[in-house]
């Protein structure tokens, strides 16, 4: 239902998940990784990163904390409790959490940024947790 | 042979001087006894008979009474000389009673009364007459006297009788009568002073008491309507209030404490402070123990605590935040009992949540605009310092100014509530056509939505509006019905001129609003589903619509059913 933001195919491209409901930051996101080089694919619907995780096999997750319909936090923890997944680094963006408070959470993310980010700390730290 | 030698005559002769002799000591004693009043009158024998004389002196009784009298009594002829004068007269007179007679009787009396009692005397003669006057005697006394005069008809001649009665005793008794009764009026008159004072003393003493009575009454009575009165105040004030004695139970609690706990005057009272509600906890949501309770913290000598909140459960298991108030009771800097007030600040709390809340969204809803506007100019940026012409220029600069508008119109928003709460929101009114306005809302809200506007009724109604605030309403309307019911298909748009107003409804065919949460639809900060944020927003417009809309002297309502749609409808008055 959600349209997928999927670049050109390129092999040994590092690729990354962005789930952002709100339909601007997540055009722009894609966009500025893009940008940069990266395999991006966007999707507005929370509940559909989980399936999505498994199929596409990220190399980092871009995770917005309030999806509308689901708790970006919980999808998270779905992530990082799976052995399959967990490895996989998870950068949450919230405009209302302080990061102290989504890293003390259950849902122990990789990184945390908070809205509106600044394009290039954005990578830097998509680039820091990929090393 | 004298006795031979005595004649005849000679014998003759001697019983003639015998017989004389007798005579003669008959006529001494008649003498004797006349000069002793004996004799009354003497009948003597002469050549024609017996003839029977009556003496003056044949009242001789009288004479003796007046003799004896106290009284002086004179007796005075015409030319006021004394013919008579009683021995008593002679006696206060200090002169020799036989010489008493034939002294002119006004030489007797004082030089001062001498011409009154000539007039006294001259009247007496015709009318019995009385007088008091001074006689001075030949001791130079004064004797005061009251004379009582009265004209006599004697043999010889009218004389006048004069009865003096001594007044020295009765002056000297009136004297000191007089004195005594002097002394008498003076001690009267003391004994009045005092009396007058005592009565004052006693008035003013009784005036005293009674105004300190009436002060005291007075006072008791202030007292007690001020007792009362604060008694009532305390019943019906807003805030509960206990007082508690110094081992924190409960003496008395009012009316709204009772309420607020929930626990009627006999449960409330003796319970102590802790026990008054079954559990109570911080603002932070931690249950509360007894020393964390604000009055264990006020303690006995820290004193008075302010606006401590806490939230209890009250017997009726509701949840109440209440703000706690109290001060320590101290009588001579010992501590004797606590007075504590609190207040409901259920609604307050949950205003401060709601607004809470609402800065949480409204800084949430801001940054989300601004993190595309400030993404999208960075990426320009980005884009532009690599020299490479791009598709993406235009999309970027498309997505800075829509995000742009986001901010602006968040700002708006905010600001109109702002002026919505600080006084009525000024208007710019202008005669406006609603169908022209409600085709150029729509096409503004449904661009690039699949909704389509559906407009019924008259089109050519004007109303006399201000055009900025009422598209806001409709677009407001409009973009709620984007959000709420993007599967709705058309928006129905009808426009019914009534007498004096015209009813504009704005109909989607949504899955509905639940009857439960239609009331607080126009309050501030509310949102429908704030914690699933499906929808983006600051929940302000319908609060702001329904504000610009009853200053505009309409009514905004709302028709919801769930699963059928919602009809938002609102009056305009026409003819303005």
């Amino acid at each position: 239902m959600n349209k997928s933001y999927l670049t050109e195919n390129k092999i040994n491209m590092k690729k990354i998940l962005v789930v952002d409901d709100n339909t601007d930051i997540l055009e722009l996101i894609v966009m500025i990784f893009e940008l940069e080089g990266f395999e991006v694919l966007g999707i507005k619907n929370g509940l559909e990163m989980e399936s999505l995780v498994a199929a596409y096999q990220p190399d980092v997750i871009l995770l917005d904390v309030l999806l509308g319909n689901v708790d970006g936090r919980y999808l998270c923890h779905l992530v990082k409790s799976n052995s399959k997944t967990s490895h996989i680094p998870v950068i949450m963006i919230s405009a209302s959490h302080a990061a102290k408070s989504i890293q003390e959470e259950y849902c122990h993310p990789d990184d945390f940024v908070s809205k509106p980010f600044d394009i290039d700390d954005l990578t830097m730290r998509v680039r820091k947790v990929l090393v | 042979m004298d006795k031979m030698a005595k004649s005849k005559e000679h014998i003759a002769l001697e019983e003639r001087l015998l017989q004389l002799e007798v005579a003669l000591e008959e006529a001494n004693d008649v003498i004797d006894a006349i000069r002793s009043g004996e004799v009354d009158a003497l009948v003597v024998n002469g050549k024609d008979g017996h003839q029977l004389f009556t003496l003056k002196s044949a009242d001789h009784t009288y004479r003796i009474f007046i003799e004896q009298m106290t009284e002086s009594a004179v007796t005075l002829d015409r030319s006021e000389r004394i013919l008579y004068c009683n021995s008593q007269f002679a006696k206060l007179m200090g002169i020799p009673l036989e010489k008493v007679i034939g002294l002119y009787f006004l030489d007797l009396v004082t030089e001062e009364d001498r011409v009154f009692a000539k007039e006294v005397i001259a009247g007496a003669w015709d009318v019995d007459t009385r007088a008091e006057l001074s006689f001075e005697n030949r001791r130079l006394e004064k004797i005061p006297m009251q004379i009582s005069l009265k004209a006599l008809m004697l043999d010889d001649g009218t004389s006048l009788s004069v009865i003096l009665t001594d007044l020295t005793d009765l002056k000297y008794s009136q004297s000191l009568l007089q004195v005594r009764n002097e002394e008498l009026e003076a001690a009267r008159k003391a004994t009045e002073e005092l009396n007058n004072n005592l009565e004052k003393t006693v008035q003013q003493r009784t005036g005293e008491l009674e105004s300190t009575l009436r002060d005291k009454i007075r006072a008791e009575e202030v007292l007690r309507s001020n007792e009362q009165r604060l008694t009532s105040i305390l019943q019906t004030m807003g805030e509960g209030l206990c007082i508690l004695d110094s081992i924190g139970q409960v003496t008395f609690a009012n009316k709204r404490a009772q309420e607020l706990f929930a626990l009627n005057d006999h449960e409330i009272t003796s319970r102590n402070f802790f026990t008054l509600q079954q559990a109570c906890f911080s603002l932070a949501g931690e249950q509360l123990e007894k020393h964390q309770h604000p009055i264990s913290l006020m303690g006995k000598s820290s004193g008075i605590i302010y606006d401590k909140e806490i939230r209890i459960i009250n017997a009726r298991n509701e949840s109440v935040y209440i703000s706690i108030n109290a001060s320590p009771l101290l009588e001579d800097n010992h501590f004797i009992g606590t007075v504590m007030t609190f207040g409901d600040v259920s609604n307050r709390r949950k205003m401060a949540l709601q607004k809470d809340e609402f800065i949480s969204v409204a800084s949430h809803e801001i940054k989300t605009p601004l993190t595309s506007l400030k993404a999208s100019m960075q990426l320009l940026t980005r884009v532009m310092e690599s020299g490479q012409t791009s598709d993406k220029i235009p999309v970027l600069v498309q997505k800075a100014n829509s995000n742009l508008g986001k901010v602006v119109h968040l700002v708006e928003d905010l600001m109109n509530v702002s002026k919505i709460q600080h006084g009525p929101l000024p208007l710019n009114k202008a005669m406006i056509n609603i169908a022209t306005l409600v085709i150029s809302c729509a096409d503004q809200a449904f661009h690039d939505t699949s909704l389509k506007l559906v407009l019924e009724g008259e089109s050519e109604i004007l109303v006399y509006a201000d055009p900025q605030r009422l598209e806001q309403v409709f677009i407001n309307l409009f973009n709620n019905a984007v959000k709420y019911a993007p599967k709705s298909e058309i928006i129905k748009v009808s426009v019914v001129r009534e007498q004096k107003y015209v009813e504009i409804s704005v109909q989607d065919f949504g899955k509905g609003i639940a009857a439960d949460k239609l009331p607080q639809l126009f309050n501030r900060y509310y949102q429908v589903d704030p914690q699933g944020k499906q929808v983006s927003g600051l929940g302000l417009g319908l609060y702001i619509s329904h504000e610009i809309i009853e200053r505009h002297g309409g009514k905004l309502s709302v028709k919801s059913k769930v699963n059928e749609g919602t009809t938002f409808s609102f009056t305009l008055p026409l003819n303005e």
